[in-house]
Parts: structure tokens; C-alpha cells; sequence
């Protein structure tokens, strides 16, 4: 499981992450709601080691990330597919899969990983030697998911997977996600698309201005009307 | 007469183009994982020769063996390059490694007229006087080793470059390092790896040349310069315009020392830059 207690992460002198616990249990699928700026890509980009934290630590399965140089974490199983999906633009889809597999951990099932990315996304692999920023957003967000599973992954963490999609894109997307769910993947995403978000997911933290301001099961931050106070920032 | 003397220039141009093209592909594949441009390339291949040459005059052996023995000097000498300095200071903004490195080529020339004066030196071979025929013109040997052992590296650096895994992740850290962190490539040992490749090209390019080539401790900052522009023509990032632009430059430099005196030739290359930089500032091969 990945146990996130008391993180502080400042960029520069500015405080952008303050005293925040999280924790996400294997099996779960885990959603991260909160308006713009409210720090939950930065809380993503700390467990993969991508920001440094100033205090506090984050643990998966007992290995400290904290002091962990970002590619061997992704070597403990943590694929992140990052906001904007970031596909390497002038790699083909195929290298792209390729480098998604690059870890030592990954390197073994690489066939088998392109076996079922290929069948998951039937678009990729009619699109394999085309490169990457030929293809259109959704095709990019699906190469973006499909290089983090070559990964191999235990964790798969996905920020903003709903930013810049058509509304049928989303649905295909998230319908997807709960089925990799089903299949025994940890699922820990950070959303601004709350419904969608919270009803896909079993639990979800709301962050507001840096925090974790609420958290609970699904079913009831989404019925919370303290939810949609944090988004229009009417709290106090 | 004419006409095979031109031709003979275009030739030269060309060898001359080729080592720039083992340079300035150095220097585009450490600015891939960097960000920064090494401007010290000049002045450590001058280093280069300079070694090349005490081998030779305590050794008493070909220019082209002790250039073999040299290169594994020079790596030395720039990995301490980078731990003493280099890797400590890949973080800051551009200004301040062109900065360090403009310290190092101080550092270098300095070192080399305190050892070696700064007299023009040359080195000999034993086929430093000899020719190949090719068809009606003639070509100076040690200028076609020049240009095929270069178009040979580059060759085979493109390969790697396009078709390897290696090469993948070379390009994936271009994009954005930190999502090839997420992929798990190792951006630090790639930096440091690139950066002992880099020296490596800047070897060869120093061992091809220095059979023919004439140099003092101040000809490494107008190599470095011609790198540059190079660079800049090329189209930061680009290899096939770093490899066109080399040649370009190469090229220019050679018919244009054919027809006028050299002091003004060094010139012509820098019109040629300035036009590039008026017409298609992106340079040759860039975008945006």
C-alpha cells in the first residue's frame, strides 16, 4: 500500500503541500478531487519522486520514496501517466510502449505488455509506427495509459486523465480504468471532474488550498455539499 | 588548373566539414540530455592533439596510434571536468554553464602555452605526404581518413540514435526529463554518459585531424565557434542539420580559403551564419 503521512512540500519558499496524509490500499481505486492549484498533481509528482518533500514521508509496501531517485521508484511498480498525457512526440507509439517498459522490473513481461496494450487499445497497434504527436488526443491519452501499464504496474497513478477529452472518451476511459481495477490494479487519481471521479472510485480525498480538507467513502463526499463549497472556495 | 583546384578545395571542405560533423554531433547529443551547449569542445580537442603530441615525441610513433592512446587521457581529464564541476552545475540556467565553460577553455589554452608555448605546432605521419587519386583529382590521405572515419562515427551514432532502445531514451530526455524519470531511465548517468560520448567524438574528431591540421593553443576557441554557429544553423537538436550545416560550413570555409587570404576566409563562414540567422532564424533543420 502506498502511506502518505504528514508531507510538506514547499517550491521554493512558497508552501504548496501542508501536513497531508494519504493512504491507498491495494485493490482500491482512489480519487483525488480539488479545484486548480489545490496541490493534487504536486501531491502525484512527490510520490513519484518528481518534487522533493521538505518533511513528512511516503512508503510503499515499507520503501521509503521520499530520498528515492524518481526511476527506481518507477521500478517499484508506480506508473504515472501525467497531466497533458506527455507522450514522447517524436517516438513512434511502438517505441513509446517500449520506454513505458523500461524498468528492469517490467523488462521480462514486455512481450506479454504489448499483447494486451495492443488488445485494449486496437487503435495502437494499427497506429504502432506512426509517431506519437501525429495521433489525436484521444489516441494520445490511450498511448498514455497504455505506456504506463508496459510498466507492469502495482500502482497506477493517472493526474487529470479526464483533462481535454470529449465527454464519450471520458466514459470509455474510466470505464476502462474500473476494469483494469477488477483485474487487481491500484488505481490513485487526481481529478478537477469530481462526479465522474467519485463514481468511479471507492474513496477520495478532497484537497483544498494545499490540504486534505475532507476525505470518506465516495458514495458519501459525493452527496457532501462541503464538496462543492471547497470547489467555489466558500469555505473559510 | 583551375577547375581541379577547386575541386581540391571542395574536397578539403568537405574532410573539414566531416570532423566539425563529429564535433557538433557531440555537442547536439549533450545538449539533447542537457539543455546546455559544451562550448569547450574546441579547446579540449586542441587538448587533445597536445597530448597526442608529447605521445608522439616521447614515444616516437605514428600520429594515428598515439591519437588511441590519447583518447582514454582526455575522457580523464573530462571526467574531472564533470565531477569537479559539470555535475554540480547542470541544474543552473544557461548563461552560467556557458560561463563555466568559457572558465574551462581559459583553463585549457592557459595550461597548454604554460606547458607547451604558443607556438603552431604540427604532428607527422607517415602518410602525411601521401595521395590517393581519385578519378582526375587528388586527395590527400590523411583528408579521406578524416572524412570516412567521421561519416562512419556519425553513421553509426544515427543508428544508435534512431534504431536502439539507448537511443529511445536519449530522445525521451530531449522531450522532458522528468517524464523519462517516470519511465524509468536514469537521467544522471545518461547526462554523465553522454557527456563521456561527447569527449569521445571530440577525440576522434582531434585524432583525424591532427595529421594535417596546424594548431596553437588559441585554435581551439575558433573550432568551438564554428561549433556554435554550426549548432545554431543546423538548428539546436537536430541531427540532420547539425550533419548538413557541418558540411555547409566545411564546405564554405574550404572554397572560400581557396580564393581569398585565410585571415579574411574564417569570415565568409560568419556570413553565411548571419544570412541563416536573417532568413530562417529556427536555422536549416529547426522548428518552430
Amino acid at each position: 500500500m502506498i502511506k502518505i503521512e504528514n508531507l510538506n512540500v514547499n517550491y521554493g519558499l512558497v508552501p504548496v503541500l501542508r501536513d497531508i496524509s494519504v493512504e491507498v490500499c491495494k485493490g482500491e481505486i482512489v480519487a483525488i478531487v480539488g479545484a486548480n492549484n489545490a496541490g493534487k498533481s504536486t501531491l502525484l509528482r512527490a510520490i513519484c519522486g518528481l518534487v522533493r518533500s521538505v518533511s513528512g514521508s511516503i512508503t510503499v509496501d515499507g520503501n521509503e520514496l521520499t530520498t528515492m531517485p524518481a526511476h527506481e521508484i518507477a521500478n517499484l511498480g508506480i506508473a504515472m501517466v501525467p497531466e497533458g498525457r506527455h507522450v514522447f512526440p517524436n517516438l513512434s507509439v511502438e517505441k513509446n510502449l517500449l520506454l513505458g517498459g523500461h524498468t528492469p522490473r517490467a523488462r521480462p513481461y514486455r512481450e506479454a505488455n504489448f499483447e494486451m496494450v495492443y488488445s485494449l487499445f486496437p487503435v495502437l497497434k494499427e497506429r504502432r509506427s506512426q509517431k506519437a504527436d501525429t495521433l489525436s488526443g484521444g489516441e494520445q491519452q490511450m498511448l498514455a495509459v497504455g505506456r504506463g501499464l508496459m510498466a507492469q504496474p502495482e500502482f497506477l497513478l493517472l493526474d487529470e486523465p479526464s483533462l481535454g477529452l470529449a465527454p464519450l472518451l471520458i466514459r470509455d476511459q474510466f470505464q476502462l480504468l474500473k476494469r483494469l481495477n477488477k483485474q487487481g490494479m491500484t488505481i490513485l487519481m487526481s481529478e478537477q471532474n469530481v462526479k465522474v471521479s467519485l463514481s468511479l472510485s471507492s474513496r477520495g480525498y478532497v484537497m483544498l488550498h494545499g490540504r486534505i480538507y475532507l476525505t470518506g467513502p465516495s458514495q458519501e463526499l459525493i452527496k457532501d455539499e462541503r464538496v462543492t463549497k471547497a470547489y467555489l472556495g466558500l469555505t473559510e | 588548373m583551375e577547375i581541379s583546384g577547386i575541386s581540391q578545395a571542395i574536397i578539403q571542405g568537405l574532410a573539414f566539414g566531416g570532423v566539425f560533423a563529429l564535433i557538433t554531433g557531440g555537442m547536439t547529443l549533450f545538449h539533447n540530455v542537457t539543455n546546455h551547449v559544451n562550448v569547450a569542445v574546441g579547446s579540449l580537442m586542441i587538448l587533445d592533439m597536445y597530448i597526442m603530441l608529447i605521445l608522439q615525441q616521447a614515444l616516437g610513433l605514428d600520429a594515428y596510434i598515439v591519437a588511441l592512446i590519447a583518447l582514454p587521457i582526455l575522457v580523464l581529464f573530462a571526467l574531472f571536468m564533470w565531477y569537479v564541476t559539470l555535475k554540480r552545475c547542470l541544474h543552473y540556467d544557461h548563461l552560467m554553464l556557458f560561463q563555466l565553460f568559457v572558465a574551462w577553455i581559459l583553463v585549457i589554452e592557459f595550461f597548454c602555452v604554460i606547458i607547451w608555448g604558443s607556438d603552431f605546432r604540427v604532428m607527422t605521419s607517415f602518410i602525411a605526404l601521401s595521395k590517393v587519386p581519385m578519378g582526375p583529382l587528388v586527395m590527400r590521405t590523411t583528408q579521406l581518413i578524416a572524412f570516412l572515419v567521421s561519416m562512419g562515427v556519425i553513421g553509426v551514432l544515427y543508428w544508435m540514435i534512431t534504431k536502439t532502445e539507448f537511443g529511445c531514451t536519449i530522445r525521451a530526455t530531449a522531450y522532458k526529463p522528468d517524464i523519462a524519470r517516470l519511465m524509468g531511465i536514469n537521467v544522471d548517468r545518461l547526462q554523465l554518459v553522454i557527456f563521456v560520448l561527447s569527449i569521445v567524438m571530440v577525440g576522434v574528431a582531434a585524432g583525424v585531424l591532427a595529421p594535417y591540421f596546424t594548431f596553437s593553443p588559441y585554435s581551439g576557441l575558433t573550432l568551438s565557434l564554428f561549433g556554435l554557429i554550426i549548432l545554431v544553423m543546423g538548428g539546436f537538436g537536430s541531427w540532420e542539420g547539425t550533419l548538413v550545416a557541418s558540411l555547409v560550413i566545411g564546405l564554405v570555409y574550404g572554397i572560400s580559403s581557396f580564393y581569398i587570404p585565410n585571415a579574411m576566409a574564417i569570415l565568409v563562414p560568419y556570413f553565411l551564419f548571419y544570412l541563416v540567422l536573417v532568413f530562417r532564424p529556427q536555422g536549416l533543420f529547426g522548428v518552430r
